[in-house]
């Protein structure tokens, strides 16, 4: 997924979530986030309408 | 192994009760036991054998006096290393924490303590119990006492091989996706997820708040009820701690599975799966049904979400939970761990939030095939102990990824914060274990214990023992 951002994107998005990396070890870094939001792209689909988002972040359910 | 190392928490509490043993012997036992395969194992991030020798004679002392402390008088226990022990480090698999030393012990470990259980040292884990293979950089993997070249599985890794090589019969473990559970099956011992929020995780070290659990792991389904009576209890001190009904997890185990409905999932659990796994977890499935249980197909189609869910809700709350320590202090993580912290960090609020929402919507379709049978009986793990060092192995003819072979099963009670159980089922052809995954709905952990017990007591695949 992260393959369709630049290097220079993401390292400005890393910038903004607090990481400060070295061009090398930034790379491996896009690949791992990349790796995680492919997996979890198909939570895109789900329908939670049912759900109220109390029940889900107060940590009661 | 000696016939002390070899005996089950409950039989070694029998035995000292009965002063057939004192509680000296069974503590020096197991010291020469681990003194002897240590260096084979690494189950251990810290030996406490000394200290344990000092309890243990103090145990003996009370003994003589006619006090017993309760039902684990002097049995030895091994503690996964995110648990804080009061004057002995918690490392938490980490190089950043080696020279930690809490003032305090966890709830877990002190209701232990209280109980009687004498703690011979601090188990290997993952670095923040954040892998399922055993990995750690900094102390080492252990090696699986089946085969030492294969993964233990992980994150309660030292666990799993301490007890699968006889250096302590019980143990505490934690599992956000299947850290008691996959070591338990890939070790061939038994362990339990217990319901989410019985077992107190105050003094834990937390990766995922929403999902870790506390929880006992040991040679035999009846160990880990006696753990449970002991650790199954409300605690301020852990914010998702419930005040449940007390249980009496050993007095439950009796009875049976004549009568109860076996649920074994459609979707999701039979794909990808190594073809040795499946023989013997429908194998196992059979052998409830010929005790008497009813086997009864069940739809969820919901389970086919497992892997988004868990992996955008642990990724996403563990850096919530060390976004400090990663930040400031990452160059000192192993780096592969760091990358799967830092990740997290791109995981949005708004994300966050519906996966969180679907997860309830899943936990809700589990609930629902409750209603209509007593257990979900499903394989631990998708295959069975991988070589260490592989990134990828083949299951059943898929190539995946090892960390998804072993966590995509388990997940499911973490999600849903129901019980689960691993016994072992049968070995592959090269000897390695196989575990059969028993669940139920939240707070029917004992009905879970109870068909494990069952089982255990018809087959005798507990009984093997690895040779070291």
């Amino acid at each position: 997924m992260t393959d369709e951002i630049s290097p220079d994107a993401f390292a400005a998005w890393a910038r903004a979530v607090g990481v400060d990396a070295d061009p090398e070890r930034l790379e491996l870094l896009r690949r791992e986030v990349g790796a995680l939001l492919g997996r979890i792209a198909p939570l895109d689909d789900i329908d939670v309408s049912g759900v109220a988002i109390e029940d889900a972040i107060g940590g009661a359910s | 192994m000696s016939a002390l190392t070899s005996a089950s928490a409950a039989e070694i509490a029998r035995r000292i009760a009965a002063r057939d043993v004192s509680c000296v012997e069974v503590a020096q036992a197991f010291v020469a036991r681990a003194d002897e395969h240590e260096p084979a194992v690494g189950a251990f991030i810290t030996r406490t054998a000394e200290q344990a020798l000092a309890d243990a004679r103090q145990a003996d002392a009370e003994l003589a006096a006619g006090k017993t402390r309760g039902p684990l008088h002097g049995v030895p226990v091994g503690v996964k290393d995110i648990y804080a022990t009061a004057g002995v480090r918690t490392t938490s698999g980490a190089a950043l924490d080696a020279e930690f030393v809490p003032d305090r012990d966890a709830t877990a470990v002190r209701l232990l303590k209280e109980a009687g259980a004498v703690v011979v040292g601090k188990a290997n884990t993952v670095e923040l119990a954040f892998d399922p293979t055993g990995r750690n950089a900094t102390y080492g993997m252990p090696n699986n006492p089946w085969a030492r070249d294969r993964m233990p599985g992980g994150s309660s890794s030292g666990t799993g091989a301490g007890i699968a090589a006889g250096f302590f019969p019980l143990g505490l473990g934690s599992d956000t996706g299947g850290s008691i559970r996959i070591p338990s099956a890939l070790c061939g011992i038994s362990g339990i997820k217990p319901t989410f929020g019985v077992v107190s995780r105050a003094g834990v070290t937390p990766l995922s708040h929403s999902l870790d659990t506390a929880g006992p792991m040991a040679r035999s389904v009846e160990d880990l009820a006696l753990a449970m009576n002991v650790l199954a209890a409300h605690d301020p001190g852990d914010p998702a701690s419930v005040a449940a009904p007390a249980v009496d997890y050993v007095a439950e185990l009796g009875g049976g599975v004549r009568g109860m409905r076996v649920g074994v999932p459609e979707e999701y659990v039979w794909r990808p799966l190594d073809p040795e796994v499946e023989g013997a977890v429908r194998k196992a499935i059979g052998v409830l049904e010929e005790l008497g249980a009813q086997v009864v197909p069940v739809s969820i189609p919901e389970l086919e979400w497992t892997p988004a869910l868990a992996s955008s809700i642990t990724t996403a709350e563990a850096a919530m939970a060390h976004r400090d320590r990663v930040l400031r202090h990452g160059d000192r993580m192993d780096q592969t761990v760091r990358r799967r912290f830092e990740s997290g960090m791109f995981i949005s609020a708004t994300a966050y939030a519906h996966a969180q929402r679907a997860r309830v919507a899943y936990a809700r379709a589990v609930a629902a095939a409750f209603a209509r049978v007593d257990l979900i009986a499903t394989p631990t793990v998708a295959t069975p102990a991988p070589p260490q060092g592989l990134d990828v192995i083949d299951v059943g003819g898929d190539e995946t990824p090892v960390r998804e072979a072993l966590l995509r099963i388990t997940r499911i009670f973490n999600l849903s914060r129901m019980p689960s159980v691993s016994v072992p089922c049968g070995f592959s052809s090269d000897g390695l274990p196989i575990g059969l995954m028993l669940g139920a709905p939240a707070f029917a952990d004992a009905r879970a214990l109870r068909a494990a017990h069952a089982y255990q007591e018809a087959t005798e695949w507990g009984e093997r023992e690895a040779a070291l």
